[in-house]
């Protein structure tokens, strides 16, 4: 079993100590041979009924300490490794009483499992939180009240994580009299401070609470989850506007693109863990290089089918009457006959642009072209401001009619305006440079 | 070019606008593979043994584009697993 951060070797009486997060920072090796102890703690209490349940997690995890090993002196940062300990440690979090019932009830061994994913979970979550990889891509953007985004104080032996601590230091309010005015604004600012970042992250941790759940438990509390999400996109909107108008715009995009993107990858780190399926874990198994890259010519790929079947979808639209529900919401009750379960942060516009086409389809509308070859440079999305056009420009110059096939590529730019998905954030025209088949 | 107008419009569909090309590639980087292992392990329960092979073998080539194409032919419900799979 190797050794903890918080256990000395020589055995005879432990002395306890805050896990060494900069020793930690320095020697990922640390961080596999933890994950290394919490797995075989795992399997070497396999005798409990309920540890089945687990078996194909333990497993997966395994493959994902493989990976971290893989990662060591090669390419993973330590943001990637972060993100790969919190989809691990994210398989271990249960209650008491179902860890009791896998793991068996001896206090120790419970106190050492625990022990070890804290560790691994205070370590990754001091990691994840900081958007400023992010921001270093930026220049600086404007001149802001800087003192008010300065780093929260650390605390007294120096080793809390940057952020995650803020909301224990909301107790710290100023104390009247006790300092000048100008401190004493300045105190408040920065307790005013203290709270909005403390709200974004006391409501980052409860979502990601309610994310960790089993399944099945969080369709069962679905309306909690929903007033989570709510809450914690409400407080994270406020932490990004809080950026907006102290660094600048471009800043504040930079920072909306790390939290929505490290808030997927959590979910999707966790729920990973919970459903390893086949498919899934042919993924899973490939190096992380590999795995950005696939997972950006998917969504590439995505986008062309996309384009595809927007192009039928605008073809309908100008051939039939307007398909119903034109924004996100009535396009999706429309489609699947009951109000969206969960308000993700926005509409997908592939599953809009798709949902459409199968609707075109539903009603007779013969598809133009066979969207091929996908993934060819042979389509062009063309981002357009649909508001620059009136109803009766965009009426004029689309002409085609229904069964007509695009075989004129400047005909696409006829289309460049219009959007099937006019106010859901996506819109997207076509632009086909291919000849298509004459075929429909 | 193309494929940076194609990543910043997926990064405005997701909540995510303003974005030079460099921080949409680093987004789609971020979130594509977890859309693509989402999408995965809900279109597992809908295809047959040899689909599921077929769409592996897709995935042991790294051929994305295949595998979209494959995926949206093959399920019928593609667009609402889509939806499904992109909500955070």
């Amino acid at each position: 079993m190797p050794r903890t951060p918080g256990q000395e070797r020589g055995g005879g009486q432990r002395r306890e100590r805050t896990p060494d997060y900069k020793a930690l920072d320095r020697d990922l090796e640390t961080i596999a041979a933890h994950l290394w102890g919490v797995f075989n703690f795992s399997l070497g209490s396999k005798d409990s009924p309920e540890a089945g349940r687990f078996a194909n997690q333990i497993r997966l995890a395994y493959s994902q300490a493989e990976r971290v090993k893989e990662g060591l002196g090669k390419t993973m940062s330590d943001r990637e490794a972060a993100e790969l300990v919190t989809s691990v440690v994210g398989a271990f979090e249960m209650d008491r009483d179902t860890r009791e019932a896998v793991f068996g009830k001896k206090p120790k061994n419970l106190q050492r499992l625990e022990k070890q994913i804290t560790n691994l979970r205070e370590w990754a979550a001091a990691k994840l939180p900081s958007p400023t990889p992010v921001e270093e891509n930026l220049e600086p953007v404007g001149e802001g009240p800087d003192e008010l985004l300065e780093p929260a104080p650390e605390s007294e032996d120096g080793e809390v994580p940057k952020n995650l601590m803020l909301s224990e230091m909301f107790n710290e309010r100023p104390k009247e009299g006790a300092q000048n005015p100008e401190e004493m604004a300045l105190r408040e600012a920065k307790h005013a401070y203290l709270i909005r970042e403390g709200q974004y992250f006391d409501t980052y941790q409860a979502l990601r609470a309610f994310k960790a759940m089993p399944r099945q438990e969080r369709i069962a509390s679905e309306g909690k989850n929903m007033q989570v999400y709510q809450e914690y996109v409400r407080a994270r909107e406020t932490y990004i506007e809080r950026a907006r108008l102290s660094r600048g715009p471009k800043a504040a995009a930079a920072l909306r693109a790390e939290l929505v993107a490290r808030d997927i990858a959590i979910a999707g780190g966790i729920e990973h863990n919970y459903m390893p399926t086949f498919l899934k874990n042919r993924v899973a198994e490939k190096p992380p290089a590999s795995r950005r890259r696939m997972g950006t010519t998917f969504v590439l790929a995505l986008s062309t089918l996309a384009v595809a079947a927007t192009d039928v979808a605008l073809i309908a639209a100008t051939t039939t009457p307007p398909i119903e529900g034109q924004n996100p919401n009535q396009i999706w009750h429309a489609r699947y006959g009951a109000p969206r379960r969960e308000a993700a942060p926005t509409t997908n516009f592939i599953a809009i642009a798709l949902a459409q086409a199968e609707e075109a389809r539903r009603r007779g509308v013969p598809r133009p072209y066979v969207p091929s070859p996908i993934g060819s440079e042979g389509v062009t999305v063309v981002r357009t401001n649909a508001t620059e056009q009136t109803p009766e420009e965009t009426s004029q110059e689309v002409t085609a009619e229904q069964g007509d096939v695009v075989t004129n590529p400047d005909s696409a730019e006829n289309l460049e305006g219009l959007t099937t998905n006019e106010g859901t954030g996506g819109p997207i025209s076509l632009a086909p440079l291919e000849e298509p088949p004459t075929e429909p | 070019m193309n494929d940076d107008r194609t990543l910043i419009a997926f990064a405005e569909s997701m909540g995510v606008p303003e974005l030079s090309p460099e921080l949409a590639h680093a987004f789609a980087e971020r979130v594509g593979p977890v859309l693509l292992e989402r999408v995965l392990m809900r279109a597992e329960e809908t295809l047959s043994p040899l689909e599921r092979d077929l769409a592996a073998d897709f995935i042991q080539r790294e051929d994305m584009p295949g595998l979209a194409a494959f995926l949206n032919e093959r399920l019928p419900d593609f667009a609402g697993l889509l939806a499904e799979a992109a909500g955070a």
